[in-house]
C-alpha cells in the first residue's frame, strides 16, 4: 500500500492533493429494519478478515506522512444510509466488495423474523460509514 | 456524496484528475462534469468495458477509461492535479 501511495506521488503535482476514499477505520455497516417512522435494530456487521487491510491503509497513510512525502490537508467521517427492499437485495450488496461483511451470531436469525413479520412499506436499511482523507504532494 | 466531501478539501473544478480503482466509472462520471480531465484506472477489465460503454451513453468526453492498478502505474502523462483512490487503498 505505501509502494501504490509512492506510485501516485509520482503522477502528482508538487503542491497537489491526494485524496482517500475508504470505509472508517472502525465502523463496520449496521443493520436495520424500517417501516415508515418505525426503525428496528438488527446489529452491526463484524468483518475480521477486513479489519487488517484497513488497518494497513491507514498505517501508510501515516507512514507517507512522517516520511514527508505528504501533509495532511484535513480528514471528515460521515455515515450514509442504503435501503434496499428485501433480503436477496441486501445479500447482493454485502457481496459488492471482496471481502464481505457477516452477521454476529444470532443476528441473521432476528434480521429474519423481523423480515417475516414486515408490512408492505418495510425496508432492510444498512448504515454505512465512510472516510475522506486529504493529503498535499510535498 | 463522496463528491461534495472531497470539494471541501479539494478544488475539483478545472482540475487534471486521476482516478484509481474507479469501477463501473459511479464516481467518475460525476467528477466528469467539474474536471478539465480524468483519467481513471481498474484493475478489473470487465468494469472497464462497463464504465466505457456508460461513459459513452451519456456523453461524456473528457474521461480516458485504463486497465491497470496503482502498484502498476505508469502513465506518460503531465503530473495530475488531484489524484483519487475511490476505495482502493
Amino acid at each position: 500500500m505505501v509502494h501504490a501511495l509512492e506510485r501516485a506521488r509520482r503522477h502528482l503535482k508538487v503542491g497537489g492533493a491526494l485524496v482517500l476514499i475508504q470505509p472508517h477505520q472502525w465502523k463496520r455497516p449496521f443493520i436495520a429494519v424500517t417501516a415508515g417512522q418505525k426503525r428496528q435494530p438488527v446489529a452491526a456487521l463484524v468483518n475480521p478478515a477486513f479489519q487488517p487491510l484497513i488497518d494497513a491503509a491507514v498505517g501508510s497513510i501515516q507512514l507517507v506522512i512522517e516520511r514527508g512525502l505528504f501533509e495532511r490537508i484535513g480528514t471528515s467521517n460521515r455515515e450514509y444510509r442504503v435501503r434496499l427492499s428485501s433480503l436477496s437485495e441486501l445479500r447482493r450488496y454485502l457481496h459488492l466488495g471482496q471481502r464481505p461483511p457477516r452477521f454476529p451470531s444470532g443476528a441473521r436469525q432476528r434480521l429474519h423474523d423481523l423480515w417475516r413479520s414486515r408490512s408492505t412499506d418495510t425496508q432492510i436499511e444498512v448504515t454505512e460509514h465512510m472516510t475522506v482523507i486529504a493529503l498535499r504532494r510535498r | 456524496m463522496e463528491v461534495r466531501l472531497v470539494g471541501r478539501f479539494v478544488g475539483l473544478e478545472g482540475r487534471r484528475i486521476l482516478e484509481i480503482g474507479c469501477g463501473d466509472g459511479r464516481l467518475t462520471r460525476e467528477l466528469a462534469p467539474l474536471a478539465s480531465q480524468v483519467v481513471a484506472i481498474e484493475p478489473d477489465a470487465t468494469k472497464v468495458t462497463l464504465a466505457r460503454r456508460l461513459e459513452a451513453s451519456e456523453g461524456i468526453s473528457n474521461v480516458s477509461f485504463r486497465v491497470g492498478s496503482a502498484e502498476q502505474l505508469r502513465l506518460r502523462a503531465e503530473p495530475f492535479e488531484v489524484v483519487l483512490f475511490s476505495w482502493s487503498l
